[in-house]
């Protein structure tokens, strides 16, 4: 129990770092190796929660792949325009950040007050979280929602192909 | 030191805060779509920690849902991205004003 509690503070504390330098760092090359180190300390989080299989889709899909695109493309644009945070200290900024902050202790505040769930976490049952569970809980029970987004990633599909082709002629605006 | 479904919570609360905050202050947008994936994922942690306090293995499913259409979002979001730079030679969001009266 001891252990369990160290690992989750450590990452959690470690992934609230590296997402505050996500959103800080002004190169955006940075700021997505740190994305990528916060993406692997949650799926630790997760791991810590039981849910083994999304702690490795987790690192697979969003570690893996998912950031990888972004920093190709991040290779692919830049030409050295990393932002420049002169202008940071402006009046809506301010305006949302303070916004952020009430969220935030609202959010904290609101769980704070309620009663029902704060405590330990009840044991889980044997096959909470297996591979077994996962698998037929999508391929039998969401079987739609399975196949409908196999169509969505299908049309995301089609949508990349069409907006990264070169233009054929007649329409290079 | 125990850990329960409050402090998960927290966490999840805060990722997606600083999610949030990243989304008014930056302007280059990849690094608001890396924002976006943030808050996404904290949503991902809220319906894990859920899973894990109502002991259902379904919860899971959900939030690998959630993370397909991640995938199809940052896909699509990237190369609309990389057309608008082709077009513009710019990422800066503040500079598309095509829309702007």
């Amino acid at each position: 129990m001891l252990i369990s509690s160290a690992v989750f503070y450590i990452f959690a504390i470690l992934s609230v770092i590296s997402a505050i330098l996500t959103v800080s760092v002004s190169s955006p090359v940075k700021s997505a190796v740190s994305m990528i180190f916060c993406l692997f300390c949650l799926a630790v989080i997760y791991f810590t929660l039981g849910a083994h299989f999304a702690g490795i889709i987790q690192i697979l899909v969003y570690a893996g792949a998912i950031m990888v695109l972004f920093l190709f493309v991040i290779m692919l644009l830049e030409k050295r325009n990393n932002e420049s945070f002169d202008d940071i200290i402006s009046a809506p900024k301010i305006i949302s950040l303070v916004l952020a902050v009430i969220l935030l202790t609202a959010l904290s505040a609101s769980l704070a007050a309620s009663t029902g769930y704060i405590g330990i976490f009840p044991n889980a049952a044997e096959s909470f979280g297996t591979l077994k569970a996962v698998g037929s809980s999508i391929f039998k029970k969401y079987i739609f929602v399975f196949e409908a987004l196999s169509a969505l990633i299908l049309v995301a599909i089609a949508g990349v192909t069409l907006l990264s082709a070169k233009n054929s002629e007649g329409d290079n605006k | 030191m125990i850990i329960g479904l409050a402090h998960y919570l927290v966490l999840a609360a805060a990722l997606f805060i600083i999610g949030l905050i990243g989304l008014t202050i930056r302007k280059n947008i990849i690094v608001l779509f890396m924002c976006v994936e943030l808050m996404l994922n904290s949503a991902n942690l809220t319906i894990l920690a859920y899973a894990r306090q109502f002991n259902d293995s379904d919860f899971h499913a959900a939030a690998l849902f959630v993370m397909v259409i991640a995938a199809a979002e940052a896909a699509l979001g990237l190369a609309l991205v990389v057309a608008m730079f082709r077009y513009r030679g710019t990422a800066d969001s503040t500079k598309l004003t095509l829309l702007k009266g």
